[in-house]
This record gives structure tokens, C-alpha cells and sequence, in this order.
């Protein structure tokens, strides 16, 4: 865990209620002081690399892991991963895909993006819980993010 | 006739001149031989009497054998000369290939028959002379005969033309039949020349045959025949010509072929037909260089198909033109095309239009897909989150109201997956390989029993299954949705048994799926693979009514059957063959 309570996950869902429900899957793991939320893809593309209202950050690299829904207001899911994965300077960061939808052609472009992960989000909401908490755990504390 | 009074008069003038000779000097010597005695006043005019006597015998002697020996030496090579003229004349007879012979022109006997007639005719010579020339004819033509000797002259050479005439044998033959009267044996009769034209008639018929019938397909051909001659003038104009041109064939024959021939193009025809004619070729497609027309007499130019053949006749060059009019079938053709655009135009109207519906579909599915689940998850979770984090202060009822939410949820839940599988099914294509249908059963079938504890307690059977052809994905889907099923609807037995089999039928492979569970009513067979259609109430078993419209619709893309027998409250048997492409 981070000392100063730097931001290690950053969060990009628009539907207020599924932000609610993962960050309560993410508090129960205790993880829940390190997320940034991102309520569109432009917000994330702003917060990601430092501009508009994130104008005074550097671009930031030291994210463990992006949950990314895919049916975003204004830049959509693809078009952030595409930014993501082109910049040098972010390219590292692992993405892992959040979404209500198995659509082959998503699955398939995303991962063909470079997606570490695609998971559908369940409406059971036991299922839904047990699938972030895994994803929170497995990024945040087991995975080495490539050197 | 003739011969013989000129023989007469030759024989009398002949004989009366010797004897007006002899009586003109015997009458002289008896008038001047006594005057000329009494002159010289003789004395034994007795002695001179005789002697003028035996002079008048010895001189008389002498000039009627120099008359006689004349005339007999005439008449001597006179009958040397008919005799020679006689013997070639026989043999002109005898040995003339042709039948010859001479009958008695009242009798109508046969006088003399030559050797050619005698061969070609099968009598003998003596059996020839015992006949009339009535015997060598067929019965039926008498008639014709008796007229034809009561109607012609008896003294002039005579072609009478052909008759029938009747061999030995029985054949009937053709002769062709020259007559001359004459006198033969001192009677009138007539040599007659007789020559079998039977096979030059029959050659002659075959031609005429030939003619009538060449001529009665030129009449009945569908195109036009046109035939011209080396001046481009018609010689030949057949019906359909006629009626093709509206012009008729005595309005066309010798006209300048040029009149059929819209103007524009006369110039040009003309050359073709030259620069044709000196190729050689007998007969070629014509308008390979455009299309070609003709030209009605009511000035309408029409489209056609033409081929030209030549031939040389005692060096005269004839083209033959046939003309087929294209009107028809230029404008059904472009009926056709018209119909073809018009159908293609219709295509890919409807194909944008599909393909926008599609992409319509697609778009919907998409947003149903994110959007529909998106509350529902909402609704499970926070119904979740109050049982969780008020539970304390909720009582029974309201907990058992917050699981009916969950429930429905559920439900919903479901049901999106399923309508969204569906849909998906419509559109996809199928990937063909090689399925061993056992392992997919198994998998399926045991996946089941390990991750549904309501099943723990269910028997699989499963027979070995030969394997299939077909997609992997969606075959899957096909075992997944059956084996849930039987495994759901008899979950309910005391001992609930699930068996997996396959059979050969009619050359293709039966597979099937038995249950011994709750059964349905056979009367509402044709109901179970439609979309949301459902035999029983979600009450007692859970279902969206859409998993076997899936099966259907899978089984449906591979080319097979799937049908369902079931006793109610017994069992129930799902059988899916596949085409055996």
C-alpha cells in the first residue's frame, strides 16, 4: 500500500451506481483511498495525461491499473485505450476492461488493443463483488508491473 | 406402200422398152427388107428370102441380148446392192443394243424381235412371234393402247413416249418408245424402238421428289430464304419472305434485292456481297461487323439475323440470304435486361436496407446488452447492500420482499442473455469442422452436475456419439440448452436419470437427449421451439421460453431437424439430426 495515498487505481464509469457498487467491492479490500473516478473518457484522457482540469499534474505513470468501461459520455472506452496504449509514457499501465457487455467485436478489439483483462461485469451482485475484489487484489498487490 | 408400186412400174418400164424396141425394128426389117430385095432385081429371090430371114433371127438375136444383158446387169447390181444394204440393215437390227421389233400393224403380231429384246424382255424369240405387242402390256393400260393405235398416223416416224411394259418375270418396266412404218414381208407394219428408261424415271421421280420437297421446306421455313443472282436481282422469295418484307413473292422476284435494304446501308451491303463472292467461302454469318437490318415495304427498318451462301451455276454466281427478324427477340432480350436492372436495382435496395436493419439490430443489441444491465445490476446491488448493511433493522417480510427483487432480477437477467444469444445467432455465420460430439456432450453434461447443487443428485448416462460437422460454438449451445433442460425437469424425481445417445436413421445421424422428468403435453409439441413459448410455469421451473427457439434456430443453420416426443409426467426425448454436408 502507498504511504501518501497516492492514486493507484483510477476508475472510468459514468453510471453512478456501478461507481457506488465497485467502490464498495474495492472498500471492503481495503483499497478504496487510492482510486481516482473518472466519470467519462475525456475526464480520463484529462486526468491520465495531465491536462485540462489535471493541466497542473505530470502525466501519470504510477497507476497500477485502469478499470475501464467501455460505453463512456463523450470518448468511449476504445478511444481512451487507444490513447493509453500509444503513449509511450503509459503504455505499461495495465488496463483491464469493465464492462456490462460480452460483444465478440469489443472483446476482440480490445484485447487486440492490448487489454490485460476483459471482465463482464455480473448483475449478480455476489459475483459482482467477488469479481473486483479479485481484480483490485490481483493488481494491485500480487502483480510486477513490467520494469 | 410406196416401194413396193415403184418396184412394179420399174419391172413393166423395164420389160415394155425391150419390147417396143423389138417391135419397132421387127416391123422396120419386114417393111424395108422386101424393098430393098425388089431393087436389086435378084433371080433366086426364094435363096435371098432366107437368107434375109436367118439375118433377121441373127440380128434381132444380137440386139436383144445387148438389151437384155444390159438390163439384167443393171438388175443384177441393183439386187447386190439391196442385198448388202439389207444384211447391214439387219445388223443394225440384230445386234442393236436397244429392244427392237417389227409388228404387223393389224394383227399387232410381232413379225421380227431382235436379240436386246429377246434379253431384256425374258421371251425367246420363238415365244415373241406367237404374241401381239397387247401380251408385253399391263391389263390396265389397253385402253390407253387401242386409243393410242386408233389415233395415230400409221406412216411417220413416231416418238410415242413412255409405257409400261411387262417382262417375262412379271416386272413392270419403263420404255421410252420410237416407231417407223414400214413394209415388212409385204405387210404394213411398224419397227418399233424400245428403251427401258425404268431407272433413268425412278432417278427422274427421286429428283422431282427431292425438288417438291426442297421446295416445301423453303415454303415452310420460319426465315426468310432469299435468293439472288449475280446482278442482285430476286430469283427466289419463299412465304415467310413474304410476310417478313410485307411485300408478295410476284411484287418481289426480279427486283434488286437493295429494296429490302434500309438506304444507309446499301453502299455497304453491296461491297460485302462482292468482297463475298470473291472469298470463295460457301457460306458465312453475316453482321459480324454490327448489327444488320432489313427494310419493310412500309419503310419500318427492322433488326436480323442473316447468314449468305454462294454457289456457281454454268458460271453464274447465286447468293442465297437467310434472314431471321430479331424484333422479338431484341426486345425480349431487352425486356430481360430491363427486368435484370430493375431486379438488380430492387437487390440492392433491399440489401442496404437489410444491411441498415442489421446494423440497426446490431446497435440495439449493443445497447440492450450495456444499457439493460446496467439497472438491473443497480437493482441487485443495492437491494444487496440494504439486506447487508440494514439488516438489522428489516423484518421478515421485508427480507423475503428484498428476495423477490433479487429473484425478478435474476430473471431479467437471463432473459437479456438469452434474447441477446438469439439475436446474435441470426447473424452469425456458421464455421464447419469436425465436433466430437461425445467429449462436447460430456463436458456439458458433467459441467451440470459439478456447478448445480440441485443436480447433485442426477444420473448421466452417455452412450458413445460418432462425431459431427458443424460449428463448435454454437453446437455446444445446442448440448448446454438440452441437457439443462432435461436436467431441470427432472430434478424434481426421486432418482432423476439424464441419457445421451445416437442412432442411424435414414442415412443420417439421430441424436437425442432423454429425461425422465415432468414431461410436457404432446399436444403443445409444435409450441416448444418457438421464442418465449413455455409449457410450464416459472413458478416450477425457471426459464426465459427462448433456450430451445436457440436450439431450433442453431440446428436450422446446419441444415438438420430437431423434433421432441414426451410422455406427460414420464419423460421427454429431444432428438437433433445435422445435414450430412
Amino acid at each position: 500500500m502507498n504511504p501518501l495515498n497516492e492514486v493507484e487505481i483510477l476508475l472510468v464509469e459514468d453510471n453512478p451506481h456501478d461507481q457506488e457498487l465497485t467502490l464498495r467491492a474495492l472498500k471492503k479490500q481495503h483499497l478504496a483511498n487510492h482510486i481516482y473516478t473518472a466519470a467519462d473518457g475525456a475526464e480520463a484522457l484529462d486526468y491520465i495525461f495531465g491536462k485540462g482540469a489535471h493541466a497542473e499534474k505530470p502525466v501519470n505513470n504510477s497507476l497500477k491499473v485502469i478499470l475501464l468501461d467501455l460505453k463512456l459520455p463523450k470518448v468511449d472506452g476504445i478511444e481512451v485505450l487507444k490513447a493509453v496504449k500509444s503513449d509511450e509514457r503509459t503504455r505499461k499501465i495495465p488496463v483491464v476492461v469493465l464492462t456490462s457487455s460480452k460483444e465478440e467485436r469489443d472483446i476482440v478489439e480490445t484485447y487486440r488493443l492490448g487489454i490485460n483483462s476483459y471482465i463482464v461485469k455480473p448483475v449478480d451482485f455476489e459475483k459482482f463483488m467477488k469479481a473486483v475484489a479479485d481484480i483490485g487484489l490481483y493488481w494491485l498487490l500480487l502483480n510486477q508491473v513490467r520494469p | 406402200m410406196k416401194r413396193f408400186e415403184s418396184h412394179q412400174w420399174v419391172s413393166r418400164i423395164l420389160s415394155l422398152r425391150v419390147v417396143l424396141i423389138y417391135a419397132v425394128f421387127g416391123s422396120a426389117w419386114i417393111v424395108f427388107s422386101d424393098l430393098v430385095l425388089e431393087q436389086f432385081h435378084l433371080p433366086s429371090f426364094f435363096q435371098l428370102s432366107i437368107l434375109k430371114g436367118l439375118s433377121f433371127i441373127v440380128i434381132t438375136s444380137l440386139l436383144l441380148y445387148a438389151l437384155l444383158r444390159r438390163d439384167v446387169r443393171q438388175l443384177l447390181q441393183a439386187q447386190s446392192k439391196l442385198r448388202e444394204s439389207e444384211t447391214r440393215y439387219r445388223l443394225l437390227f440384230d445386234s442393236n443394243p436397244l429392244p427392237m421389233w417389227v409388228f404387223d400393224s393389224e394383227s399387232l403380231r410381232f413379225l421380227a424381235v431382235n436379240p436386246a429384246a429377246v434379253q431384256t424382255y425374258g421371251y425367246s424369240r420363238k415365244e415373241f412371234l406367237s404374241m401381239t405387242i397387247r401380251d408385253i402390256r399391263p391389263a390396265e393400260d389397253m385402253g390407253k393402247l387401242t386409243h393410242y393405235l386408233e389415233t395415230t398416223g400409221r406412216d411417220e416416224l413416231h416418238h410415242s413416249g413412255i409405257w409400261r411394259h411387262r417382262k417375262k418375270d412379271g416386272t413392270l418396266i419403263q420404255v421410252e418408245i420410237i416407231s417407223e412404218s414400214l413394209e415388212f414381208e409385204g405387210r404394213p407394219s411398224r419397227l418399233v424402238l424400245a428403251n427401258d428408261v425404268t431407272e433413268k424415271q425412278q432417278i427422274v421421280r427421286e429428283l422431282n421428289d427431292n425438288r417438291t420437297q426442297i421446295a416445301a421446306i423453303i415454303e415452310s421455313a420460319m426465315d426468310a430464304i432469299i435468293t439472288i443472282d449475280q446482278d442482285q436481282r430476286i430469283i427466289l422469295f419463299n412465304s415467310a419472305a413474304q410476310k417478313m418484307f410485307m411485300c408478295t413473292r410476284d411484287e418481289a422476284i426480279g427486283q434488286p434485292v437493295e429494296r429490302f435494304i434500309p438506304h444507309r446501308f446499301r453502299n455497304s451491303h453491296q461491297k460485302h456481297i462482292n468482297k463475298f463472292g470473291d472469298t470463295g467461302v460457301t457460306s458465312r454469318h453475316m453482321g459480324a461487323l454490327g448489327e444488320i437490318s432489313g427494310l419493310r415495304t412500309n419503310g419500318e427498318e427492322f433488326p436480323i439475323e442473316a447468314s449468305i451462301s454462294q454457289v456457281a451455276i454454268s458460271g453464274m454466281k447465286f447468293y442465297t440470304v437467310i434472314l431471321r427478324d430479331e424484333t422479338v427477340r431484341k426486345q425480349q432480350e431487352e425486356a430481360i435486361r430491363r427486368f435484370n436492372e430493375e431486379l438488380e436495382q430492387r437487390v440492392t435496395e433491399r440489401t442496404s436496407e437489410l444491411m441498415l436493419a442489421n446494423k440497426d439490430l446490431e446497435s440495439f443489441s449493443y445497447t440492450v446488452s450495456h444499457d439493460l444491465r446496467a439497472p438491473l445490476r443497480a437493482i441487485e446491488g443495492f437491494a444487496n447492500i440494504l439486506m447487508e448493511d440494514h439488516h438489522d433493522h428489516l423484518d421478515a417480510e421485508a427480507k423475503r420482499l428484498l428476495k423477490v427483487i433479487s429473484t425478478n432480477v435474476h430473471q431479467m437477467s437471463s432473459l437479456i442473455d438469452d434474447l441477446l444469444t438469439f439475436a446474435r445467432l441470426s447473424r452469425q455465420a456458421i464455421e464447419i469442422s469436425n465436433i466430437p460430439m461425445y467429449t462436447l456432450a460430456e463436458s456439458v453434461g458433467f459441467w451440470f452436475i459439478r456447478h448445480d447443487p440441485r443436480y447433485e443428485n442426477s444420473e448421466l448416462r452417455i452412450d458413445p456419439l460418432p462425431d459431427a460437422r458443424g460449428d463448435a460454438a454454437m453446437l455446444k449451445q445446442v448440448w448446454t440448452n438440452l441437457i439443462g433442460n432435461a436436467f431441470k425437469f427432472s430434478r424434481t424425481r426421486d432418482r432423476p436419470v439424464v441419457e445421451i445417445g445416437a442412432f442411424q436413421r435414414d442415412g443420417e445421424c439421430v441424436y437425442y437427449v432423454r429425461d425422465n422428468g415432468v414431461g410436457f403435453d404432446p399436444s403443445y409439441t409444435h409450441k416448444l421451439f418457438g421464442v418465449f413459448q413455455r409449457l410450464h410455469s416459472s413458478h416450477e421451473f425457471e426459464g426465459t421460453g427462448v433456450g430451445l427457439a436457440i436450439v431450433h434456430r442453431i440446428i436450422e443453420k446446419h441444415g438438420g431437424r430437431v423434433w421432441a416426443e414426451s410422455t406427460i409426467n414420464k419423460n421427454s426425448v429431444f432428438y437433433f439430426s445435422l445435414s450430412s454436408r
